[in-house]
């Protein structure tokens, strides 16, 4: 193999792996995983509330991350989870749960941010830590 | 004979208080976009956390989705999403206010009626009209919404580079579908 040949084979190898390395980043990239994250910070609901209600606070401080809550069942349906009234909590699909109102629980998942219709903070992809 | 009287219209006051008060909430609505172009990557998300509230004596809705809730499938479309177009770091949020013309909440049944609603959709701080058609019907006591309509990156300022320009449909789609629940 002349020297040529074997530097045009490493060029074309490095330029296929380039654009696959492209692709998969474009359509292949993975999406967050939440329940594995490490937590950022830590709340009672209405510290979660009140630091989204502040008028001097930065409103996104906490938004995207992954923050523990606790507090006390006020509501549950479905797939979500109310603390004191305070705070919406939507679990992960594959979340089972058994929780009754007036349970205090602690729950992990993304902060989504303030909803100022139902003044509740939102949270989403959570997994609950204690029961 | 007179405390009967006073407690029969302290009762009837507090019906018709109740009444005008009956609020249909559902916290976890859903909103779907879609701005695909055929033969490139769909462009859409959904957002199964949308609040609606509906006054059913006065028709009033108003909706508000928090944009951090878009679920895309491609996550680095969900990334430019959040942090080039709609930039929600700086606009948390998008809100409806507007109502139901002509509704009548004790004419909505099982059968889905169609319902006119007109408001206002705010988003980056702009502000755009929205009038649509809405099929509306309750089905044990939960009201059910459905409906369409379509808005444009432009009326909220979002400018959709050259260069995928032709990936992002001019208009956006957005379909919504609320199940209320009185409260």
């Amino acid at each position: 193999m002349s020297r040529n040949t074997k530097i045009i084979s490493i060029a074309l190898l490095l330029l296929v792996g380039f654009l696959s390395w492209v692709y998969f980043y474009t359509f292949h990239s993975k999406h967050r995983n939440i329940a594995q994250e490490e937590v950022t910070a830590e709340f009672q609901a209405p510290e979660l509330l009140y630091a989204f209600t502040q008028q001097d606070s930065d409103i996104t401080s906490y938004a995207d991350q992954v923050i523990l809550v606790s507090g006390n069942v006020t509501s549950t349906d479905e797939n979500s989870i109310v603390l004191d009234g305070m705070v919406q909590v939507n679990l992960l699909p594959a979340a089972e749960t058994s929780v009754q109102n007036g349970q205090s629980i602690s729950l992990k998942g993304r902060c989504v941010g303030y909803d100022d219709l139902l003044e509740v903070v939102k949270i989403d992809q959570a997994t609950i830590l204690t029961e | 004979m007179k405390l009967k009287l006073v407690s029969a219209l302290v009762i009837t006051m507090a019906v018709v208080q109740l009444q005008a008060q009956t609020k249909y909430i559902d916290k976890n609505g859903e909103i779907e976009f879609e701005a695909s172009e055929e033969l490139f990557e769909p462009v859409k998300a959904t957002n199964t956390t949308v609040t609606a509230i509906l006054n059913a004596d006065t028709g009033e809705l108003a909706s508000l989705a928090l944009l951090k809730g878009f679920h895309f499938e491609n996550s680095l479309m969900e990334e430019h999403f959040n942090e080039n177009y709609i930039e929600s770091e700086t606009y948390p949020k998008a809100i409806f206010r507007g109502s139901l013309l002509n509704f009548n909440h004790s004419q909505v049944s099982e059968t889905p009626t169609e319902v006119t609603v007109d408001g206002k959709l705010k988003l980056r701080e702009k502000e755009k009209d929205v009038r649509t058609i809405l099929s509306v019907q309750k089905v044990s006591d939960v009201i059910i919404m459905k409906g369409s309509f379509k808005v444009t990156p432009s009326d909220f300022d979002i400018e959709i580079p050259k260069i995928v320009a032709n990936k992002i449909a001019k208009e956006v789609i957005v379909n919504l579908a609320f199940k209320l629940q009185a409260k």
